[in-house]
């Protein structure tokens, strides 16, 4: 009889499982029978059954105080252990938004090109604007036949009174260019100059502000959405 | 008092650490007392008892009541991570300075006049235990409670191995149709 099948014999396993349950089972055969118990589990179960009558055990055993140090140890542990699995909830959460962000705005701007038939090949720049909350609200495509064509996807509420305008910003930080103004929902589209079309190169960022009252110098301007403008295909 | 075990378990399921505290304070002076009669010396008893909580608070939400009481889940946890430390650290009891031994408090809660202090299943297994011959129970409770292998009981009890062993089949045979 192989090993297994004696071990299927349930005169042998139950007589077994009560022995390594009441710790009369030693070395090597408890040993083996720790193995096979893990890989059956009628063994196990059965081994389970003695072991809950047995523990029963402890009860007749007089009450001994340990030390402090040990509850110090086992508090520390428990509290590093949950420490360690916040900071990888978090750090795994800290690399997932903005992995997440990434991913999304590729995706977004890859559908929005591949669904813009005609231009697809034109198309110099792209840009998606994200609102404060890092979601994505407008995308913006700079052609090279001098077009600039600005989708909102989500319809951006303004008070009367108040326009939205096109931004960009240079690279090296100078001062925000106005493109234009744009309307606060579908598309719009802007032309710029041959020289503008050139300039594209040192523009880092593309921003919309809502502007409430007067010009573009004297009104109170709000940054509503801002993305950093990509190069699509070479130059 | 056992119901209150299971409560606090399932409360360490669900990460309650107030719980688990209560759970220690009251069943660390059992569990600890099995531990230093299996590992013999108090600083390793100790670690024992620290290992065994730690694998209680991670392992709570695998206990149901289904799996008999808690309080003796736990020591089933206890006796195996002492187990496993004494084969990992080839400890031998002859090794060591014998600190805990003998069956004193066993043979007292035997007795009808502690009954009132043991739950049912323990009142249960005392009655099964008492149709053991005196040889056949020592031999099993002292493998039980201190881990005392069949070589380690002949020389303790200065008896031939054989006849040992023999208590101890007979034992087990004996218990297994009362425990069933």
């Amino acid at each position: 009889m192989s090993e297994l099948n004696r071990y299927q014999n349930p005169q042998v396993f139950e007589k077994l499982a009560m022995a390594y349950a009441a710790g009369t089972l030693h070395g090597r055969a408890r040993q083996r029978f720790e193995k096979l118990k893990s890989e059956h589990f009628y063994l196990e179960a059965t081994t389970s059954a003695f072991e809950s009558k047995f523990g029963n055990l402890v009860e007749l055993l007089p009450n001994e105080k340990p030390s402090g140090r040990v509850w110090k140890n086992i508090e520390s542990s428990i509290k590093s252990e949950h420490t360690s699995e916040g900071t990888e909830k978090s750090s795994w959460f800290s690399w997932l938004k903005p992995a997440y962000a990434v991913s999304a705005l590729a995706v977004l701007l890859a559908v929005f090109l591949v669904l813009s038939p005609g231009t697809k090949d034109n198309i110099a720049y792209a840009a998606v604007l994200e609102d404060t909350q890092s979601n994505p609200i407008a995308i913006t495509r700079i052609t090279s036949d001098l077009s600039v064509s600005i989708s909102i996807m989500k319809e951006l509420k303004l008070e009367d009174g108040t326009v939205l305008r096109l931004w960009c910003h240079p690279k090296n930080g100078g001062e925000p260019m106005e493109m234009g103004k744009i309307s606060n929902t579908g598309e719009t589209i802007l032309t710029i100059t041959p020289e503008e079309y050139e300039n594209m190169k040192t523009i880092g960022k593309l921003e919309i502000t809502a502007d409430s009252h007067g010009s573009a110098q004297t009104s109170a301007r709000t940054t509503l959405l801002k993305g950093f403008l990509n190069p699509i295909k070479e130059q | 008092m056992e119901d209150q075990f299971a409560d606090l378990l399932i409360r360490c399921a669900k990460q309650d650490q107030i719980a688990f505290k209560q759970l220690y304070q009251k069943a660390s002076p059992k569990l600890y007392s099995l531990a230093l009669r299996l590992m013999q010396k108090p600083e390793l008893a100790e670690d024992v008892l620290q290992e065994s909580f730690i694998k209680i608070w991670q392992k709570a939400d695998t206990y149901n009541t289904q799996k008999g009481k808690a309080l003796t889940w736990m020591a089933t946890v206890t006796r195996n991570k002492a187990l496993d430390k004494l084969r990992s650290q080839k400890l031998k009891s002859n090794e060591m300075d014998i600190q805990y031994e003998g069956l004193d408090f066993a043979s007292t809660d035997l007795e009808p006049d502690h009954q009132e202090d043991l739950s049912q299943e323990m009142q249960r297994l005392r009655e099964c235990l008492k149709q053991l011959q005196p040889s056949q129970r020592e031999c099993i409770l002292l493998s039980y409670y201190y881990g005392h292998t069949h070589q380690e009981l002949s020389e303790k009890l200065n008896k031939p191995l054989g006849t040992v062993k023999a208590w101890i089949r007979r034992g087990l045979e004996t218990l297994k149709p009362c425990l069933s």
